[in-house]
């Protein structure tokens, strides 16, 4: 009687095992994410909620918060800085994470002691690896300004057509980039190097994986061939780590557009403005902005923010999803 | 090949990539556990200075007491322990159900779970001060605890059931078959075939999942009062007090970063056989 | 449940949600827990500790459980605290948080407490209303402040052949000697912290446009594109790139203090009245407050605004969803007293708010001198604090821009911008 056909059942029981997560996914995530969509609608405080129980705390507002925040130039300012993100971070990572994988890769033996070091950032909290980099860059007895006080370059400054780069104040003021419609502050930078430090490890850790599926013989074809090891890694192997590429890719940009934590810790956003991402800027318009009712404009960045991610994100999402198991 | 050739594309320079990037990773550990175990004035001019080194632990009393951070990470022991207990256990049922079983809704259900593995935790953030408050879980001793507990969990459900339904899906049909010829349930064979030999991907699992809840800061920072508040908030204030007190703050940084640290030392394996499974096929 | 029984173990030794114990009334009955929440650290947090103590040791059947958070985040913090329902039971508030708890009736009204104080002489309607919220008493004055105080070492003016100016003339001729001499910085700022370029703006403001502009800002009466405003803001442009250092971005208050006091690397710091504490707590132990260092009020650019003084002050609150009203304000009333604040004032770099306070507990000089400048003149409420929100963050976001870039006027339009769009709502 048990066949192939009767793996997978219907009824009563299967509810049983999905009720749990059922509850606790509604309950605490498809609710008070109705929440976020709705009440982007209305106009209302964190003081004062809006309820949807409680048609008293109504205040509509229709779209006008989407308005104000697309209209509001500090939201772009935000948005630029998350743009920087968004192009440095993941080229950056995902590079880096890719060459350090090919790299541990080919020497093999003594893989596990490089790949362990690199991925040993990856448990540090994004907050404890801002707090680490801070002392990295303190002008007294961090390692940045002291190594480049070595080579007599603490303090200069390089001025390169756009770029004006000061090799000081990493967490004011290390420099901009003109890009003639804006300007990138690079301080940006001074959040992303711990973000790159600490999430590395992910990309290797992807790549050693798609490594390892490549077949052996399209190397040694390759090799026979009169390939030295770095063409070999070029046109062998990079093409074949497509697939681990994509999804180190996304997952950085995933990460990119919500970074949070890292931020908070080194400039807070700071100097001013220069370095707000969206993140940022969406808890402030909830908590602190509390002269005026702005928290229907914090929902409406959080729906548009998550709009973007999971536009952005969809063919990864439809792989993940044709993934299922079945 | 010439030697000058053998040379040039020998593996000398990617050990030298290696060995600089290993060098350059580990400064930032170097500084914190340097700026932690010495006192401030000792390294004022840079830690590299070896000359009349001292030991203390001063500073980690001064984080422990000043920052309360020895409260706070029991906060985050008892956040984590639960969340992650939790989820494994709700995410595994969840998981068994999509990979065996058929019940309608099945597909919007995983859809859905699988979003929030994109969807930042930003959707749900907001509404989430005043739902607390309504469920009555803002304050009292224990109640802001488990509301916490649950918001990890139904954030983490998602990986949960992506990543222990994967290995769930790996076990042999014909291990389950057999377990239905002797008459065993689906509870049986649930917990007497499936756990026991998915147990890997749910151990993988579980270490990621702690390393991520450990390590949260925004939901710590919205959700909770002073009294509940994770070690990363604590460390996240210590550092914006701008008060120079960077060993103290060292102290701080290191007393969170050593739990998942340990963790990711002793359980080496999992850790990553969980990332490669949630990855890359 | 199995989870409540081991978290309440495990949290047993911290502190349990007030409101267990009944609290009766009268001092010295007073039983129960508060948590209160401060912005202090380092040397003032020792320094509130010992005013706490002197709480406790009158009230033992009291505990209380003392929170810091950093200054910066204390709006958002306490926000978030309120909105979340379980708000501590003192907090430490300024104007513009006052106003907005108190509108969502957040705040437990104090009348009764300052009827008192204003029948027995020892705090003026004027204080009274800047603690009100629509007429309603929520706050109670602690540590009064006053700002626009220039710090100098009495030995660096000395060796430069400095005096003390009488008017600005005077002043801007002294700083472009100490300029062009090169040895030492003119100033020493530390404006990595946000709320220092405001002690610079609020000076200005209040002694180029004068109190009634400078009130106006605060209640909305004034715009931030008058032409006084713009004046004051174009002359400390000018300070600025003139006489601040290139790093002032990048350093933090404590260590600009240190720098200025025990490094001498600058001649000049604009500050407060607390740096009599913080200076020799934090910088080294040898600095005398006596006789190293002492101050001169910034000469006012206008001189018909010579005596209008530009303070600040910390201010709690007590929170209306206490479990322990009794404790709360038993405590809030503390801390509005003349013995309370002798507390502190006798450690130095604290000025008592409570005119009954006895002249002689302050220590040095300095405190004597700010003591009486505080009560003395006209007196303006420090801007961002009176009026918090989003107006305060972007006012100080923008003056870090402004202070990189110069740029007065998109400073302005960043100012009329905000204004028009919360005070619109």
């Amino acid at each position: 009687m048990a066949g192939t056909a009767r793996q997978r059942e219907g009824g009563g029981i299967a509810y049983l095992f999905i009720l749990p997560a059922v509850l606790v996914f509604t309950l605490f995530y498809l609710w008070p994410a109705l929440n976020t969509i709705l009440s982007s609608l209305f106009t209302w405080s964190i003081l004062a909620p809006w309820q949807l129980a409680d048609p008293e705390t109504w205040r509509f507002a229709g779209l006008d918060n989407y308005a104000e925040v697309l209209t509001d130039g500090r939201f772009w300012n935000a948005a630029f800085n998350t743009a920087i993100w968004l192009v440095l971070f993941p080229i950056l990572a995902t590079l880096l994470s890719m060459v350090l994988a090919i790299g541990v890769w080919e020497v093999g033996r003594a893989a596990r002691a490089f790949r362990t070091v690199l991925v040993l950032p990856m448990t540090v909290s994004l907050t404890a690896a801002g707090v680490l980099w801070v002392l990295v860059f303190n002008p007294d007895f961090g390692v940045l300004p002291a190594a480049l006080g070595v080579f007599g370059l603490d303090g200069a400054t390089i001025d390169l057509g756009p770029l004006h780069l000061r090799l000081s104040d990493w967490l004011s003021n290390p420099g901009t980039l003109e890009l003639g419609f804006a300007t990138v502050n690079l301080v940006n930078l001074s959040a992303i190097m711990p973000a790159i430090w600490a999430l590395t490890g992910f990309g290797v850790i992807s790549f050693t994986a798609g490594l390892t599926a490549i077949s052996p013989e399209l190397i040694e074809a390759a090799r026979v061939e009169g390939a030295n090891r770095f063409q070999v890694a070029r046109h062998v192997i990079v093409p074949q780590l497509r697939a681990a590429t994509i999804i180190v890719a996304v997952v950085f940009v995933i990460y990119a557009l919500r970074t949070f934590d890292v931020v908070w810790v080194t400039t807070q956003g700071g100097p001013g403005t220069d370095s707000e991402v969206v993140a940022i800027l969406l808890w402030r318009e909830a908590l602190a902005f509390f002269d005026s009712p702005s928290a229907g404009q914090a929902t409406a960045i959080a729906v548009l923010l998550s709009a973007v991610m999971v536009i952005g994100a969809y063919p990864y999402l439809r792989s993940l999803l044709r993934e299922a198991p079945e | 090949m010439t030697g000058v050739r053998r040379f040039l594309g020998g593996i000398w320079w990617i050990y030298a990539l290696l060995i600089v990037f290993s060098i350059l990773w580990l400064i930032p550990v170097m500084t914190v556990l340097m700026t932690a175990f010495r006192p401030l004035g000792e390294i004022r001019d840079g830690w590299w200075n070896l000359g009349g080194a001292s030991f203390t632990l001063d500073n980690f009393i001064g984080a422990w007491t000043e920052a309360d951070l020895g409260s706070k990470a029991i906060n985050s022991a008892i956040i984590t322990a639960f969340s992650v207990a939790a989820t494994v256990a709700v995410g595994s049922l969840a998981a068994y159900a999509f990979v065996r079983l058929r019940f309608s809704g099945r597909g919007l259900l995983y859809f859905l779970l699988i979003s929030t593995m994109i969807v930042p935790v930003q959707i749900i953030l907001i509404p989430l001060l005043p739902w607390f408050r309504t469920l009555g879980f803002a304050e009292g001793t224990w109640q802001p605890f488990l509301g916490m507990v649950l918001v990890h969990t139904a954030f983490g459900l998602g990986w949960a059931v992506f990543m222990m339904g994967s290995f769930m899906a790996g076990v042999p049909k014909e291990l389950t078959e057999a377990g239905q010829i002797d008459g065993a349930g689906h509870w049986g064979i649930f917990s007497r075939i499936i756990l026991p030999l998915a147990l890997p991907g749910i151990v993988s699992f579980a270490i990621i999942d702690f390393v991520f809840v450990w390590n949260d800061l925004l939901l710590g920072l919205t959700l909770l009062d002073a009294d509940h508040a994770p070690l990363t908030v604590g460390i996240a204030n210590l550092q914006s007090a701008h008060l120079a007190q960077q060993d103290v703050i060292s102290a701080g940084a290191l007393l969170a970063i050593l739990p998942p640290l340990v963790l990711f030392v002793a359980l080496n394996r999992y850790y990553v056989r969980g990332l490669f499974s949630g990855g890359v096929k | 449940m199995v989870l409540a029984l081991i978290i309440s173990a495990c949290t047993g030794g911290g502190t349990e949600s007030a409101g267990d114990d009944q609290p009766t009334g009268g001092d010295g009955d007073l039983s129960g827990s508060i948590s209160v929440v401060h912005a202090w650290a380092g040397a003032e947090g020792e320094a509130f500790q010992s005013v706490v103590d002197g709480f406790t040791d009158a009230n033992a059947g009291v505990e209380v459980d003392l929170v810091q958070v950093p200054f910066d985040d204390l709006n958002s913090q306490m926000i978030q605290q309120f909105a979340a329902g379980s708000p501590p039971d003192v907090v430490s508030t300024l104007p513009g948080l006052i106003h907005s708890l108190a509108a969502q009736d957040l705040l437990l009204p104090l009348d009764d407490v300052w009827d008192d104080w204003v029948e027995g002489g020892e705090y003026s309607e004027a204080f009274r209303t800047i603690a009100s919220h629509e007429e309603t008493a929520y706050g109670v004055f602690f540590k009064g402040n006053i700002n626009g105080l220039i710090w100098h070492r009495n030995d660096t003016i000395e060796e430069l052949g400095v005096s003390v100016p009488e008017d600005w003339d005077a002043f801007t001729s002294s700083l472009d000697e100490i300029a062009a001499d090169g040895t030492y910085a003119p100033f020493a700022v530390g404006a990595a912290d946000v709320w220092v370029p405001t002690q610079w703006s609020d000076a200005f403001l209040a002694r180029t446009a004068g109190p009634e502009v400078f009130n106006g800002l605060i209640d909305g009466s004034v715009g931030w594109d008058d032409p006084a405003v713009v004046d004051a803001f174009t002359q400390l442009s000018d300070f600025i790139e003139g006489y601040w250092p290139d790093d002032a971005l990048d350093v933090g208050f404590t260590d600009a203090n240190c720098a200025w006091a025990s490094q001498g690397a600058a001649v000049f710091q604009n500050q407060g009245a607390f740096v009599n504490l913080t200076t020799p707590a934090n910088c080294g132990e040898e600095l005398d407050p006596e006789t190293d260092y002492t101050f001169f009020e910034m000469p006012a650019p206008n001189p018909e605004f010579s005596d209008v003084h530009f303070v600040s002050g910390d201010l709690f609150s007590v929170a209306k969803a206490t479990d322990n009203p009794d404790a709360a304000t038993a405590f809030a009333r503390y801390l509005g007293s003349a013995e309370a604040q002798a507390i502190w004032a006798e450690l130095g770099g604290f000025i008592a708010p409570n005119a009954t306070t006895d002249p002689s507990v302050y220590p040095t000089e300095n405190d004597r001198k700010a003591a009486e400048l505080f009560t003395s003149g006209t007196a303006v409420y420090d801007l961002d604090d009176a009026i918090g929100g989003e107006i305060q963050s972007v006012e100080r976001e923008e003056l870090a821009s402004l202070i990189g870039s110069g740029d007065v006027d998109a400073f302005i339009q960043a100012m009329v911008d905000v204004s028009e769009r919360v005070r619109s709502e």
